[in-house]
């Protein structure tokens, strides 16, 4: 039995992960919670919380001919720009094509989900590669492209072994974890930071961020509040935004009440059917995303589940629908928090917003099957 | 069975073990020439540095996972259908493989839930791996079986309980499951299709070492077991002590089982058909024949399947779990039939 405590140290200690000596005094950061930045003399000092430990990840982004200093001598260094880099998530390489530095794009994940119509022609053309499928990871396919750096999304305790094998320097993305609109779409400055493209994105991020509060503050005390639940039964399970989570703050900056604002989770909660009627199936709007290539209509939701046709958003027709396959909703909505705010706003609110063209999300039509 | 014919087709086996292995290094998602293989093996070729990576740290490991996952599971599922006198025992009726299950379903949904305070404030425990978690629950189960096999009287009553203890491990997985975020599953279900592919070159020796041993104590275990065979009464009357054999083949088949489903997920099919496959092919129930005759096809089982699930034009690689029972239940039903008919010839 004592060969059982041999193997647990040994796979123990292969994930520990050396100690920062420096940490962050001038943050550069202005909403995002997941990351802090520093202009430091010899570059651009990262840290990175991980969403699922206390462990800090520090890089220091700098340019190749510079000397590393001594008080950083236990961080990660990566030179930059970075030429060559594989981004497993969308929000990652959506900006990189926005900005025009595509060419360093050399793998992507779960390419069935891609939306966007150039990175779908770059896939064919095989530039890029796709390197992970159903959230498996092709470790020949991503070694073999050689990258510089691979982006990544956080996982659970040891769900990232396979990418560690690879020995591939890599950078902890944890966007996703944001709470506030405006800090997930402050991650386009790290893409700026990594490929020398700074005067652009950060160009690019304040616009976003004026427009933001513009329409924020359209909301003044007048306007009337609105109730607002959200998404529907998947697998029999109900999973709603937590009250501290992006869309709840949408909702709040849209000048709803989101039935669970009062609950403090950041991701999503899951809760059971007759909670979700008894707290609400009485509210005005409701907000669902789905992924579907034909239309949607109520009578569609009702054929899901009779029982959504008792709500009321159902029977007033004020449901707010997003097709996440006919819209390019998980790849570029993050960096248009002000787009995604304002169809809001126009749903809720008509009357501040007259001539708004809804981008993301609209009011579902009537019975007939149009979009 | 003559002893010539014995040695020819283990001589088979074998031949069909080493082209396997070959096979499976040659064979990838992305293609290598012959040559550079043969440089990057043999003549440690520096100049390939993206395909020695492949080669050394990822196909070669993959290959002797898939050889020692292989072997170690035929003889756990050979071991426990001899101890329960049931042709339908395998590896995971014991419980092991659930209490794997419910170990990694611990780790990874409450890492997302009590994020930085419960796991991560256990130090360098918190920093452990799903097969760290997978070892864990496993050999909770075992230990548990290891104190109920000396209390109970009758070896069903021990199946039972096994049986028992699966479910009580499924249903705090199923909860866990339901209560955790949709997010955090995802890591838990690619666990649950098992891989043979993630065992990094570093933690290799120690996962070979330790299913070696295993495998060695069975081949010392042949007599007993050979005497299980008769029935337990018989076996007492001959000087067997039952109770011992009993608590030592449950040992020795959940160890393999902790120790694979640790390093290659919960991996089905392999213990449950490799021995019915091995007791035809030698038509023998003599364990000094079947336990070898078991490793041997449980390897080229093993192989098989890997080479299958990277077949050329599927994208990624298959589930291995999908690909044991795809291929080998066929052969089993097979197998199974032409017994039947050569029985009946006999009558």
């Amino acid at each position: 039995m004592s060969y059982f405590f041999l193997l647990f140290i040994t796979v123990g200690c292969q994930l520990n992960t050396p100690k920062n000596k420096h940490s962050v005094t001038n943050n550069l950061m202005r909403h995002a919670q997941m990351i802090k930045a520093e202009q430091v003399e010899t570059g651009i000092l990262l840290e990175i919380h991980s969403p699922y430990a206390k462990e800090v990840a520090s890089y220091l982004l700098q340019d190749s001919n510079l000397e590393i200093p001594d008080e950083y001598a236990g961080i990660q260094r990566i030179i930059t720009p970075v030429n060559r880099l594989i981004a497993l998530s969308s929000t990652q390489w959506a900006p990189l094509l926005e900005i025009g530095k595509h060419q360093i794009v050399l793998g992507i994940s779960e390419a069935g989900f891609v939306h966007d119509s150039m990175m779908k022609e770059m896939l064919a053309k095989g530039y890029v590669v796709d390197v992970m499928k159903n959230g498996q990871l092709d470790f020949e396919k991503t070694v073999s492209l050689q990258p510089d750096l691979i982006l990544y999304s956080p996982g659970p305790e040891g769900s990232q072994d396979q990418l560690k094998r690879t020995g591939i320097q890599l950078f902890m993305w944890p966007d996703y974890f944001e709470e506030s609109p405006l800090g997930r779409a402050e991650w386009l400055r790290v893409i700026g930071w990594l490929t020398g493209e700074e005067e652009t994105t950060e160009a690019w991020f304040n616009h976003i961020e004026n427009e933001y509060f513009e329409l924020k503050s359209l909301i003044k005390d007048t306007v009337p509040r609105v109730t607002i639940m959200s998404d529907k039964a998947f697998n029999e399970q109900w999973y709603v935004p937590g009250g501290k989570s992006y869309l709840a703050t949408i909702f709040k900056d849209a000048g709803a009440d989101y039935i669970w604002k009062e609950n403090s989770a950041t991701g999503s909660i899951v809760l059971d059917i007759e909670t979700i009627i008894s707290q609400a199936s009485e509210a005005d709007f409701w907000r669902i995303a789905h992924f579907t290539e034909a239309s949607y209509s109520y009578e569609d939701l009702k054929k899901e589940n009779e029982i959504y046709a008792g709500f009321k958003p159902f029977q007033n027709r004020k449901i707010i629908f997003c097709n996440t396959y006919k819209t390019a909703y998980f790849e570029t909505s993050q960096f248009q928090p002000q787009v995604v705010l304002a169809d809001f706003i126009a749903i809720l609110h008509p009357n501040l917003l007259p001539d708004h063209k809804p981008v993301y999300h609209h009011l579902l039509k009537q019975e007939t099957h149009v979009e | 069975m003559s002893n010539k014919r014995l040695v020819i087709i283990f001589l088979l086996i074998g031949l069909g073990i080493v082209l396997l292995m070959m096979a499976n290094i040659l064979w990838g998602s992305v293609l290598i020439e012959p040559q550079k293989v043969i440089q990057i093996l043999f003549f440690s070729d520096k100049s390939f540095v993206g395909e020695s990576l492949i080669i050394w740290d990822y196909r070669i490991p993959q290959m002797l996972v898939a050889v020692f996952a292989g072997a170690g599971l035929a003889v756990a599922g050979l071991l426990l259908q001899t101890l329960f006198r049931n042709p339908l025992a395998d590896p995971s009726i014991l419980g092991i493989s659930s209490g794997a299950s419910l170990g990694v379903a611990l780790l990874l949904f409450l890492s997302g839930r009590y994020a930085g305070s419960l796991i991560s404030s256990l130090g360098w425990i918190g920093n452990l791996g799903i097969s760290l978690a997978a070892m864990a629950g496993a050999v909770a189960v075992l230990f548990f079986l290891m104190a109920a096999s000396s209390r109970v009287n009758h070896i069903v009553s021990l199946l039972i309980i096994g049986i028992m203890i699966a479910y009580l491990a499924g249903s705090i997985t199923g909860l866990l499951r339901f209560y955790s975020r949709k997010e955090d599953i995802q890591a838990f279900v690619i666990w649950g299709m098992g891989t043979f592919s993630g065992v990094s070159r570093a933690q290799i020796p120690y996962f070979v070492t330790a299913i070696s041993i295993g495998l060695i104590f069975s081949v010392f275990m042949s007599k007993s077991l050979n005497l299980l065979l008769l029935g337990e009464r018989y076996a007492e009357n001959l000087g067997l002590n039952t109770h011992l054999i009993t608590r030592l083949v449950i040992l020795l088949a959940g160890y393999l089982t902790a120790v694979i489903t640790a390093y290659a997920g919960p991996i089905a099919f392999i213990g449950l058909a490799v021995p019915h496959i091995a007791r035809n092919l030698f038509k023998t129930s003599n364990h000094l024949v079947l336990i070898p005759a078991s490793i041997g096809t449980g390897i080229i089982l093993a192989l098989v399947c890997n080479l299958i699930a990277r077949l050329p034009g599927i994208e990624g690689s298959l589930p291995i779990n999908a690909v044991t029972s795809l291929i080998g239940a066929p052969f089993v039903i097979a197998v199974m039939l032409r017994q039947h008919r050569s029985n009946s010839l006999v009558s």
